[in-house]
């Protein structure tokens, strides 16, 4: 790119700006080193100024220096925890208002809050006389910049997963704040360090106020030179200043890139088709003795007045795929969280694990695995160091975490990766990584949450079934959480499909998808056609004019044998139904009364097969696939002939 | 439940310290400033002088005109460099960052170097015209020292706040047919007002209580600063000291008040 005028404008502007600032700086390095400032630097270079300044305040320089590195031991002390809780309570009004306050010690003048604090404290002379007063001063003044820096990176990173994919592994409350959380803010704690330090040395108001002459600090001595009236002396203390100063001010400068290296998000995934390999597996299994059946017996969930879960009663039996199917807000993941102990059922509900009832048991106590959507794999550990962390706080010997870490990473061929960092690891890698920490433990039974969700849509078919695999091969029972009813279908020995916090069908892939119990899992599986109908003169009446009588419906269905006609009979006094059918149960064929009758609005050709969009009447859109690969253009006017046996009929039409 | 009882502990010391060292003592300064037999009426009185009360004046429109200055002065050296890629342009993000933590005190010292009696300016002046020109000392002085230490506070919010913007909305104004001036003005200005409403709220909030700058180039401008520490230092004069100090708190934080509502207020490195 040209620069013109405008760049050079600009940049004569900065130039100009940064001589304000730098000029007066390097003066004072050179007068500090001056033999004399009057006679300029032609009077010859010299120590003796910093010399003197060192003989006359070097206990200054000193008491500085300690008395930041004292107010930044108090900062992190109190200040990580108390972040810590901030950023826990969120919205909370409390922690609000206690986030506005902590902004008040920057808004009201440091020479007020000194005055305050000699005026309220002054009395107690020891304390006065102590460092320890200017430390509270300067504790005041710095913690908001401490707490603000650790809030801020806790604020990007998923803490709430880390903590969970900690408790779940079994670290209580305190190991998920040691281990996990004081790691993770790692760069916010630096970086508020850095500021402590450089702020608490040059802290001048508040000191000035609080100093007493066995007390002076760096910036009060500063002071009194520059009121000596020698410049050299003023001068050669500033570079004592300056020398102390620059190096963090330096180290802060590379913080930006370091916070970005933490919250770096790794892109999009090559396909990639290894999973585990049988004989690792059968070995798993040999050491694995806790499976367990798990049973939910009546658990409700309110969250404030909303209730997410209905009387909730369900029974997983063991070494089954379970899959908990249903449309967002649906209480499939409330539920996967009532089974880890994430979340507790209200009161009268049950967790049941084998016969022991575990609903009091917190979670990390509960012996489970859980897979999280974002994988929330701990940014700060490696590979391994992720793997062993759940034998780490159960307090595994370390030659047998060592053990059981290299068997799990061979088991989901990761073990090439054990000192890799968790951000240079593919989507598919960190999947295998996160299901490796999860068994790891020995858990009597696999919670995943979306295991899918977070892939690439490519990678998505090839990795399902290799977790189906996976999940078969090991014969641990599984709970699974998706929207997505091809996944379902694909893994699950059993399919719970959930609506509104309640249970619409539970029953094996076939019966979900041959018998929907009601037109709510007709509609959200299969991907069904649906039209409303009526009852009217013994027959079924579409939109489009097709007519279909009703003896023709009440008999077998072609594909499952099940009877229809008990069902049909209070449909029929009803009037109003809704009616499914698939895209392949209808064809194309020529117009006759009685038949439905449409126009095509799109053709497809996809190969063996024509998937076409037909407009029935004014308003309603279905699909059809055709066998054969017959182009009808859209546009035309065609008949569609219903299969009348394998039509679904549902008389709750909402 | 374990988790909330470690909660308390975690939240128990920093709350103590904050009630004991700020909360208590800035709240003790309203009845200590009553502490008089005037009682309440002193505030009446004290703003009545016309020492005070020219005082207060001059420092909220010092600081006002400094925030200003600095925030078009470092707002537009900040988006330039931002924008902009060219061999030394770290170099000049260090120099213009360097001063963040200078503490009041070496601000001061700073305007001395530049125009006290030895400083760069005044040599010029005399090489040029033939007389020293001597403006450390005086308003001129501080408002160098304000702008000093306010340029570096602009240059890293601005720079942080520039370097999320979206760049496809300026491109996007381009192709509608918007000049770099007008896409400039109509785009990027807008879309950086909260970071130089927040800036510019820290800039006045330092200005107002810079205590150290002042101290260090003149104890004859009656900055609010100065007049609490001739107060309290040399007249002895708590009740005054203390109202004065009631008086700066509550204008600062009134101040940031209202600028909050224009964005969220984000704390820079701060501290003069």
């Amino acid at each position: 790119m040209k620069k013109g005028a405008f760049f050079w404008g600009q940049l004569g502007f900065t130039l100009v700006c940064c001589t304000f600032l730098v000029v007066p700086i390097i003066q004072t390095v050179l007068t500090a080193l001056t033999v004399n400032a009057f006679r300029g630097i032609r009077s010859g270079f010299t120590l003796d100024w910093l010399h003197k300044v060192f003989v006359t305040y070097g206990d200054t320089v000193f008491r500085s220096f300690y008395l930041a590195l004292a107010t930044l031991a108090v900062c992190v002390l109190i200040g990580v925890p108390f972040a810590y809780v901030l950023v826990k309570a969120g919205k909370a009004r409390w922690a609000c208002f206690i986030e506005e306050s902590l902004v008040l010690p920057l808004s009201i003048p440091g020479i007020a809050i000194g005055l305050g604090i000699l005026l309220t404290w002054g009395g107690l002379t020891w304390f006065r006389h102590s460092w320890l007063f200017l430390l509270a001063g300067h504790t005041i003044f710095c913690l908001p910049f401490m707490v603000r820096s650790i809030t801020a990176v806790l604020r990007v990173v998923p803490l709430p997963a880390y903590e969970e994919a900690a408790a779940t592994l079994g670290a209580d409350a305190f190991r998920q704040f040691w281990h996990i959380v004081v790691p993770v803010a790692g760069p916010g704690i630096l970086s508020g360090a850095l500021q402590v330090f450089t702020l608490s040395i040059g802290e001048f108001n508040i000191s000035w106020m609080l100093q007493t002459p066995f007390t002076r600090t760096l910036p009060v001595g500063l002071a009194d030179s520059y009121a000596s009236m020698r410049i050299e002396i003023g001068s050669a203390y500033t570079l004592i200043f300056l020398v102390l100063i620059v190096p963090v001010l330096m180290l802060m400068q590379k913080i930006p890139s370091l916070m970005a290296q933490m919250t770096r998000i790794t892109p999009a995934d090559t396909p990639e088709t290894l999973m585990a390999q049988t004989s690792v597996v059968m070995k798993y299994r040999g050491i694995q003795s806790s499976l367990v059946p798990v049973t939910l017996e009546n658990c409700s969930k309110t969250f404030g007045r909303s209730r997410v879960l209905h009387s909730f009663s369900l029974h997983m039996p063991m070494g089954r795929k379970i899959v908990l199917l249903g449309p967002s807000g649906c209480g499939k993941t409330t539920t996967l969280r009532i089974i880890a102990g994430l979340e507790s059922p209200d009161p009268g509900g049950r967790v049941l694990m084998g016969d022991k009832d575990v609903t009091r048991i917190p979670v990390e106590k509960r012996q489970i695995g859980m897979m999280f959507q974002q994988y929330a794999l701990f940014p700060h550990m490696t590979v391994a160091e992720n793997v062993a962390y759940g034998l780490r706080v159960r307090g595994t010997s370390r030659t047998e975490t060592a053990k059981t870490v290299g068997d799990m990473l061979e088991m989901v061929r990761m073990q090439h990766f054990s000192g890799r960092r968790i951000s240079e690891l593919s989507g598919g890698q960190r999947q295998r990584v996160a299901l490796a920490r999860a068994l790891a433990v020995k858990p009597g039974v696999l919670l995943l949450d979306e295991p899918l969700a977070s892939l690439d849509a490519i990678l998505r078919v090839s990795v399902r079934e290799e977790l189906d695999q996976f999940l078969t091969s090991l014969g641990i029972t599984s709970v699974i959480v998706t929207h997505d009813q091809d996944e379902a279908m694909s893994m699950g020995d059993l399919i719970v499909v959930m609506k509104d916090g309640r249970i619409e069908q539970i029953g094996s892939p076939q019966e979900i998808y041959h018998e929907p119990a009601t037109a709510f899992v007709a509609g959200f599986v299969g991907g069904s056609n649906r039209l409303e109908g009526v009852f009217d003169a013994g027959a079924l009446r579409l939109p489009g004019g097709a007519v279909i009588p009703v003896e023709s419906l009440s008999g077998k269905s072609m594909e499952t044998g099940v009877s229809k006609l008990p069902q049909l009979s209070p449909l029929l006094a009803r009037g109003k139904v809704s009616v499914f059918f698939r895209p392949n149960q209808a064809q194309a064929a020529p117009l006759a009364p009685g038949r439905m009758r449409g126009t095509v609005v799109t053709a497809h050709f996809l190969g063996e097969k024509t998937r076409l969009v037909v407009q029935i009447g004014e308003d309603t859109l279905i699909k059809l696939e055709l066998s054969s690969s017959e182009t009808i253009p859209p546009g035309s006017e065609i008949g569609v002939e219903l299969f009348p046996e394998a039509l679904l009929l549902f008389g709750d039409a909402q | 439940m374990r988790k909330k009882l470690l909660f308390v502990c975690f939240l128990v010391p920093a709350l103590t310290i904050f009630a004991a060292f700020f909360l208590l003592p800035v709240a003790l300064l309203v009845p200590q400033s009553l502490d008089t037999p005037e009682g309440w009426s002193i505030y009446g009185q004290v703003l009545a002088n016309p020492r005070y009360w020219s005082s207060l004046v001059d420092t909220v429109l010092l600081s006002l005109v400094v925030t200003f200055a600095a925030l078009i002065i470092g707002g537009m050296a900040a988006l330039f460099l931002e924008r902009n890629a060219f061999p030394g342009r770290d170099f000049l993000v260090g120099i213009l960052i360097l001063p963040l933590s200078f503490p009041g005190v070496v601000v001061g010292f700073m305007v001395i170097m530049l125009a006290g009696r030895q400083g760069l300016i005044g040599l010029a002046a005399n090489a040029i015209f033939g007389s020293r020109l001597v403006f450390a000392y005086s308003m001129a002085g501080l408002f160098a020292g304000y702008l000093y230490f306010s340029i570096p506070r602009v240059v890293t919010t601005v720079m942080a706040a520039a370097g999320k913007l979206d760049t496809t909305q300026e491109e996007a104004a381009r192709t509608l047919g918007a000049s770099p001036l007008r896409t400039l003005v109509d785009v990027t200005i807008p879309a950086l007002v909260p970071a130089l409403a927040s800036t510019g709220a820290i800039c006045f909030a330092t200005s107002i209580g810079a205590f150290g700058t002042a101290f260090t180039l003149a104890t004859e401008i009656n900055v609010l600063p100065i007049v609490i520490y001739t107060e309290f230092t040399l007249f002895a004069n708590f009740a005054t000291a203390t109202m004065l100090s009631v008086v700066l708190g509550v204008v600062t934080w009134l101040i940031l008040f209202f600028s909050k509502l224009l964005s969220g207020f984000q704390a820079s490195v701060s501290g003069i």
